[in-house]
């Protein structure tokens, strides 16, 4: 665990339990202190549950280590995969919300924590209504895509301005229809700072194109306006580029901040040089493959002058290998090993006061499951196909423990949503987006 | 009452505690009673669960309280001695016979909607598309192409307008209703070689290279453009255009759950088969075009002879075959061949 992160911890946690007027005095601003555990900060609601489980803590070397589950299996997916597969194509994809329903419930219910399977609620009438209205806004957008260059960039506004929503709503409809132990959890994001989080980045990615629309407008732009407006479109690709872990780290706040279970709600307690670091890495694991290319024509060349035909063609067949199969490296090594980095990063840093996660997911097993996955789809015509879901998410989520700093069974009795019967009442007011979160 | 009764934990969605309350189902109705609790829901209203192994069986009441059961096989026996019908999927997804003519039905209609749906339906789109899209589209193709792989042409004037009359001719006789596509025809000289293609709207581009591979062999560059000219009566670009953006929507239906990128495999191969299909309808266009005027579709063979030793390093392994844009050389070649032996027989 990171033991540099900035929890001032206001008593240093002792063991034993302790006595009530010994909680920190946040409780009337509803956010407290991480208390001892590393990277932690934990929020509650303005409840002060002073007599409550909620003050109990143990202390930290003493917590509740309950590692999470997936159940699944491969040839049961397998057999739900094919028939929801084979309906979804004989009604033209209407069927595929309630598709998608019968598959995240296997999914979810499979998926244990503390022995109880997480359950889906999303009704698929509703996430057809979504599915509907995302077509049209999708088909609208590629229509305009081919009108003209400014009907484009009307568009993509359009959609950037919309982004922000969409997404919070696919959080809400997402979490609000997502049960443990029959409550509902609940995302907790308000519209605005999902704006605050996402229009740099929507506004930036606006530029290079909003540039080149100007720059290929008919009335041909004077010379030295059109190069200043190429350096900038560059300038804005190269900000774009370094600040995307900036973004993501934004993002990943945003959501990971509001993820609430009853009167528990998570916090994402990172900052953004960590997030920097997983992306260098994965550059680094990327850059691999041009400068073995580079080396290996540059060598072919060096032998071919020295006069060895046979070595410079080996090398450069080599080559034409890795040319021709950078695709496969992409997304069996370079990808997974940044998923599995990033879950670990985000996930470990998740949680609050009383409960959080850790997740170890082993990068090199994760980008073996891979290779064998990859493999064996091609084997298979794609068949292998539901096998490898089952397998990713196996491994995903058995990398996942939650620590408790309460007794589980007193957390039960204590967990209420706030303002009485939050369950389904939460889920109504929702549209049924459902981006795939 | 004799309806069997089964022991589960209640949920109401307001706490995380659960309530043992003992079930039991008749007429229609599920009762459950038990540690305070005493109600009776319409069974029609319940969301119950679909068999699976190990997981714990949760039944969704209309109040957002949920019932749990976590030993499935009890929960079964139950289900079934209350008379609860299982759905048809779950039936089918829990027989592997049911799977197996599932998978079987799904491979035909795989290979019927690729074979018919998906070129129908693209063809239904273009038909609704108006001509200007393929204007606008073609229009921004040439305009992008031009700046960076098309130089101006550097064939005599004369021999240009030679090899546009020829054409220009041979359309005529083909169409003599009048009823031709409308092209433009272009000559430039190009970074890609020896090259003849069509965009939508129809731009047909020629390259000089070309033109000089066959040593201005003006029937030849007629059958060459008369195969450019069959992509335009087809609308082959705009179609492969719909049909990628249909096949993708279907793959990514499919099989989104894992590797989008993985899912694109399919639709390379489609494409390409597609591809293909499109190249040996503009061979037949180019053939028609070709014995209307008069010219032997030999004419192509002698094209394909001269294109023949740079096509030779070209991939033709199986996998090569798969992902290509257009039949193997050989079989085109035959098809010429043999349209101009049967032209020669009486």
């Amino acid at each position: 665990m990171n033991s540099t992160s900035s929890a001032h911890a206001s008593n240093p946690a002792g063991p034993g339990r302790r006595t009530p007027h010994h909680e920190p005095p946040g409780w009337s601003g509803g956010v407290v202190d991480s208390d001892g555990l590393s990277g932690m900060v934990s929020s509650i609601g303005p409840v002060p549950p002073s007599n409550s489980v909620f003050s109990r803590l143990l202390p930290p070397h003493q917590a509740h280590h309950i590692p999470l589950e997936f159940t699944g299996s491969g040839s049961e997916y397998f057999r739900i995969w094919v028939v929801n597969l084979l309906l979804t194509l004989v009604t033209l994809g209407v069927y595929h919300p309630w598709a998608k329903v019968r598959r995240l419930r296997y999914f979810y219910g499979h998926t244990e924590v503390a022995g109880q399977g997480l359950d889906f609620h999303g009704e698929p009438k509703k996430m057809l209504r979504g599915m509907l209205l995302t077509g049209v806004l999708f088909a609208a957008y590629s229509h305009a895509l081919e009108v003209s260059g400014i009907a484009a960039l009307v568009a993509a506004l359009l959609v950037a301005a919309l982004t922000p929503l969409l997404l919070r709503g696919a959080l809400q409809f997402r979490l609000a229809n997502t049960s443990w132990r029959g409550l509902r959890f609940a995302f907790a994001g308000s519209p605005r700072s999902a704006y605050t989080a996402l229009t740099p980045p929507l506004l930036l990615g606006l530029v290079p194109l909003g540039l080149g629309v100007y720059l290929s407008a008919p009335g041909q732009p004077a010379q030295p306006t059109s190069d200043v407006a190429s350096i900038a479109m560059v300038l804005a690709y190269l900000v774009l580029g370094v600040s995307l872990p900036y973004f993501f780290w934004r993002l990943k706040k945003y959501q990971h901040d509001h993820y609430r279970l009853a009167q528990l709600q998570s916090e994402l307690r990172v900052g953004v040089g960590p997030v920097y670091g997983v992306y260098l890495r994965a550059a680094g694991l990327l850059a691999v493959l041009p400068l073995t290319f580079a080396a290996l024509v540059w060598l072919g060349g060096a032998a071919g002058a020295a006069g060895s035909a046979k070595w410079s063609v080996t090398l450069w067949a080599f080559a034409g290998m890795i040319f021709a199969f950078g695709g496969l490296y992409l997304y069996i090594v370079v990808l997974p090993y940044f998923q599995a980095r990033q879950q670990n990063l985000v996930w470990t840093k998740t949680g609050n006061r009383y409960l959080r996660f850790r997740s170890d997911l082993s990068a090199r097993a994760y980008i073996l499951l891979q290779l064998k996955n990859y493999l064996l789809i091609l084997c298979t015509a794609g068949l292998y196909w539901p096998w490898a879901a089952v397998a990713n998410r196996r491994m995903r989520v058995a990398a996942v423990t939650l620590v408790s700093r309460i007794d589980l069974d007193e957390l039960y009795l204590a967990l209420k949503p706030r303002g009485g019967d939050a369950a389904a009442e939460m889920a109504d007011d929702v549209f049924g987006f459902d981006l795939g979160l | 009452m004799s309806a069997p009764a089964l022991q589960l934990d209640y949920y109401d969605g307001r706490s995380a505690r659960p309530r043992r309350v003992a079930a039991h189902l008749s007429h229609d109705t599920l009762y459950l009673r038990g540690d305070g609790l005493v109600r009776s829901v319409a069974a029609s209203q319940v969301r119950w669960p679909e068999r699976s192994r190990g997981a714990t069986r949760i039944a969704h009441l209309p109040d957002g309280g949920t019932l749990h059961c976590s030993d499935a096989s009890a929960w079964d026996t139950w289900a079934r001695a209350s008379g609860l019908r299982e759905t048809l999927m779950s039936r089918a997804q829990h027989s592997w016979r049911w799977v197996a003519a599932c998978l079987a039905l799904l491979v035909v209609l795989v290979v019927a909607i690729y074979q018919w749906g998906l070129p129908w339906a693209s063809q239904g789109v273009v038909a609704l598309l108006p001509d200007s899209v393929d204007q606008a589209m073609g229009d921004a193709a040439y305009a992008s192409f031009g700046d960076q792989l098309l130089k101006p042409s550097r064939l005599p004037a004369a021999q240009r307008q030679r090899l546009q009359q020829a054409f220009g001719k041979a359309v005529a006789q083909a169409y003599p209703d009048g009823n031709a596509p409308h092209y433009r025809l272009m000559f430039h000289k190009s970074e890609i070689g020896p090259n003849a293609f069509a965009l939508p709207g129809g731009v047909v581009v020629l390259t000089d290279e070309l033109v000089e591979l066959v040593d201005g062999d003006v029937e030849a560059v007629v059958g060459v453009l008369a195969h450019e000219l069959g992509h335009v009566e087809r609308r082959h670009g705009m179609r492969s255009l719909v049909q990628v953006t249909l096949l993708s929507t279907l793959s990514s239906l499919a099989f989104g759950d894992f590797s989008g990128w993985l899912a694109t495999a399919p639709v390379l191969l489609g494409q390409a088969g597609y591809s293909r299909d499109a190249e040996r309808e503009a061979d037949r266009i180019s053939i028609r075009i070709l014995q209307a005027a008069g010219i032997s579709p030999l004419a192509m063979v002698r094209f394909f002879d001269k294109i023949a030793p740079r096509a030779g390093d070209r991939e033709s392994s199986v996998i090569g075959i798969a992902f290509a844009s257009h039949p193997p050389d050989e079989e085109r070649v035959a098809a010429f061949r043999e349209a101009a032996q049967a032209e020669a027989r009486p």
